[in-house]
């Protein structure tokens, strides 16, 4: 959706169209879920605050600041509520849940050896994603995943790009290690049972 | 610094057999399938149905206790601009006729009590005046006569 369609919206939305304002919804809500997921490790959390973020957003629709992006808005509210959520149950990620939800509808056309090595790339990912710090994971998912550029991510976490770059080159970094070692540990296990 | 992924060489494309690009590839993988668009809206309705609500009640109280107050400024506007007074004893009033009341009340109980106890005997020490035993001499006249006299003039 472009910049114009979205402030459209916005503006209608905030007139009380709920049509807008469903339109709102789904051209963003699986972006911010698969996000929140990522950042979360929970599905349970993931989905409260996706519901909460885009709530208390219909209910400020007349505050939006036409410069800047609704997706940076309603990434910074539900980013906001995910720390709290951390602050009340605690930083813990459950990767085998997000892994059982990713891959809950996984196609009609795949058959089973593909669909076991996709398994152990979500499972391996999951385990990479986990092993991040708050920071990196954040930078790392909008990038990769939200498909950002640097300067929106920089706006967005109020830090200098120069900052961000630094962020995303020692994150691929952690995460290149935490595949090899993931890798190794496979190994090993399957000498021992072989 | 390279932001492109992967990197340019591709010495780190494969890591024991896996391809870090599937990695990335399945992280810029949508999760699709969950729509929380009805829930969102029926939370959003219900909020904001209920804002609404406060909102009227505020708006209500708040007007109900302008007009309370404003009726009160009136009232006391108009009671002193025409100098009237509150009709009916006031407190101090009240409490005067009260004290006055039990004052006689109590004066006349005092009386009564002073009428109904019995007179104390003449005291037996008291000198007699000088004279009082004596008969009056023809000349001076008795206390009848002065009296009588008195009282004839």
């Amino acid at each position: 959706m472009n910049t114009t369609r979205e402030h459209a919206l916005v503006r209608k939305a905030a007139g009380g169209d709920e049509e807008a304002m469903e339109a709102l919804i789904r051209a963003h809500q699986d972006s911010l879920y698969a996000f929140v997921l990522r950042m979360s490790g929970r599905p349970e959390t993931a989905e409260d605050i996706v519901q909460e973020a885009f709530v208390r957003v219909l209910k400020n629709l007349a505050r939006f600041d036409n410069r800047f992006r609704f997706s940076t808005w309603l990434f910074t509210i539900a980013k906001r509520l995910y720390m709290n959520s951390i602050q009340k149950l605690g930083p813990s990620y459950d990767t085998q849940v997000v892994e059982v939800r990713s891959a809950s509808d996984p196609g009609p056309g795949l058959n089973t050896a593909r669909t076991e090595a996709d398994r152990n790339v979500r499972a391996l990912l999951d385990t990479v994603i986990s092993g991040l710090g708050p920071q990196q994971r954040e930078i790392i998912l909008l990038f990769h995943q939200q498909n950002w550029p640097i300067a929106q991510i920089a706006r967005h976490l109020q830090i200098p790009k120069g900052t961000v770059k630094s962020h995303l080159h020692r994150g691929r970094k952690r995460m290149r290690r935490l595949i090899q070692a993931s890798c190794r540990m496979n190994r090993q296990a399957q000498e021992v049972f072989s | 610094m390279s932001l492109s992924w992967p990197p340019p060489g591709g010495q780190d494309r494969n890591v024991d057999g896996v391809d870090e690009s599937m990695i990335f590839a399945e992280l810029a993988r949508p999760l699709r399938g969950l729509d929380f668009t009805d829930r969102i809206m029926q939370r959003w309705r219900r909020d904001t149905g209920r804002l609404t609500h406060r909102m009227r009640l505020g708006r209500w109280l708040g007007g109900a206790i302008v007009g309370f107050a404003a009726i009160a400024i009136v009232v006391a506007a108009l009671m002193v601009g025409s100098g009237e007074r509150v009709s009916g004893p006031t407190i101090p009033a009240a409490l005067r006729h009260d004290w006055n009341r039990h004052g006689q009340t109590i004066g006349r109980t005092i009386k009564s009590i002073q009428q109904l106890s019995p007179h104390l005997p003449a005291q037996p020490n008291v000198a007699p005046l000088p004279g009082a035993g004596e008969q009056p001499g023809p000349d001076e006249p008795s206390e009848a006569k002065t009296s009588g006299r008195v009282g004839q003039a």
